[in-house]
C-alpha cells in the first residue's frame, strides 16, 4: 500500500527551471517553460488544434450557404455584444502581455479572443461570412506558420530548433505569442461556427416531401 | 496530510466519475462529457504533483504540459462533437446499440 501512495521525491524540474530562468527572456517559468525550453510541445500543440479543426471539416458534411440570421436583431444581445467585445479584447491583450511575468500568455489570450468569435456569431455577426476566405486561412495558420519558419532560420543560423538567442528571446516570445493567440481564437472560433451551422443533409431532411 | 495530497485524491475521484460515466452512459453526449471531466482529473493530477516539494515555485514543466493540453482537450471535445453530430444526421443513431 505503501508503495501505491508513496510518490518520488526531488522536486521534479524547478531548479533546473529556475537556474536557466534569466536567459529564456521572460519572468514567469511556466511560460519560460512553454515558449522556450519546451517550445517544440507548444508548436506541435497549435498543430494539434488545426489539425482537429480540419478533421471537423472533414467530418462535418457540406454545410449550407451562411445567411446572417435574425438573432443580430435582438437589442440585448446587440448591447451584450457591444458591451463585452472590448472587454474580451482587452483583457485578452492584457493577459498576453502579462505572460511575461505572471500566470497568462498565448492560450488564455486565444481563448479570450475565441470567445469573442463565439460571441458574435451567437448574436448573428457570422464572422467568417465577412472576412475574406484566404485571410481567415492565414489568420488559422499563422502561428504554426511563424513558429515553424522561424524553428529553421534559427537552425539555418547554426542554432538547435527553437533555441533563441537570448537578447531577442523575449521580443521573440513576445510575436509567437501574438501570433498563436490569434491562431487559437480563430481555430476556436471557427470550429464553433462549423459546428454550429447547419449543413444540407439537415435542410433536405426537415422538408416534407422528402 | 498535506494539500496536494487533497487535490491529488480529487483528480482521482474526478477521473473515476469520468470513466464511470463512459463506461456506463449510453447517449453520445454523455460520454463525451464524461470523457472531459476525466480529463479534468488527469490536469488536477498533473499539476497537484507539481505542486508536491515546490521550491521556490512549483515545477513549472507540468503546468505548461496541462495548459497545452486543456486547448487540445477543447479541440479535440469538438471533434468528438462533430462526430457525434455527423452519425446522428447519417443514421439518426444517438448512442451506440448492438440489438438490430
Amino acid at each position: 500500500m505503501e508503495a501505491v501512495w508513496k510518490v518520488p521525491e526531488g522536486g521534479g524540474l524547478t531548479a533546473a527551471a529556475e537556474a536557466l530562468l534569466p536567459q529564456s527572456g521572460v519572468e514567469h517559468p511556466v511560460t519560460a517553460v512553454l515558449l522556450n525550453f519546451r517550445a517544440y510541445d507548444t508548436w506541435l500543440e497549435l498543430g494539434v488544434i488545426l489539425l482537429g479543426l480540419l478533421a471537423i471539416y472533414a467530418v462535418g458534411g457540406i454545410k449550407r450557404y451562411p445567411k446572417q440570421n435574425e438573432a443580430g436583431e435582438d437589442p440585448l444581445l446587440r448591447q451584450v455584444m457591444l458591451f463585452f467585445t472590448p472587454v474580451l479584447f482587452l483583457f485578452g491583450a492584457f493577459l498576453l502581455y502579462f505572460g511575461k511575468s505572471g500566470p497568462g500568455g498565448a492560450f488564455q489570450a486565444g481563448v479570450l479572443w475565441g470567445a469573442i468569435g463565439i460571441l458574435l456569431h451567437l448574436g448573428g455577426k457570422l464572422v467568417f461570412s465577412v472576412i475574406p476566405r484566404s485571410l481567415g486561412q492565414l489568420l488559422l495558420t499563422i502561428g504554426l506558420g511563424f513558429f515553424l519558419s522561424l524553428g529553421f532560420l534559427l537552425l539555418a543560423r547554426g542554432a538547435a530548433f527553437f533555441e533563441y538567442p537570448p537578447a531577442y528571446a523575449g521580443v521573440l516570445i513576445l510575436i509567437i505569442e501574438t501570433l498563436a493567440a490569434i491562431s487559437i481564437a480563430t481555430t476556436l472560433t471557427a470550429m464553433f461556427a462549423n459546428l454550429n451551422q447547419e449543413n444540407k443533409e439537415e435542410t433536405n431532411e426537415s422538408k416534407p416531401t422528402n | 496530510m498535506e494539500i496536494y495530497q487533497i487535490y491529488s485524491m480529487t483528480s482521482a475521484v474526478l477521473f473515476v466519475i469520468g470513466m464511470g460515466g463512459v463506461f456506463m452512459s449510453k447517449h453520445f453526449i454523455k460520454k463525451i462529457i464524461a470523457t472531459i471531466i476525466m480529463g479534468g482529473g488527469v490536469f488536477l493530477a498533473f499539476v497537484s504533483f507539481a505542486q508536491r516539494d515546490a521550491l521556490s515555485f512549483a515545477d513549472p514543466v507540468p503546468h505548461a504540459l496541462v495548459i497545452t493540453g486543456i486547448v487540445v482537450a477543447v479541440a479535440s471535445a469538438a471533434f468528438a462533437l462533430a462526430l457525434a453530430r455527423r452519425i446522428f444526421q447519417l443514421t439518426g443513431e444517438e448512442s451506440f446499440t448492438n440489438d438490430k
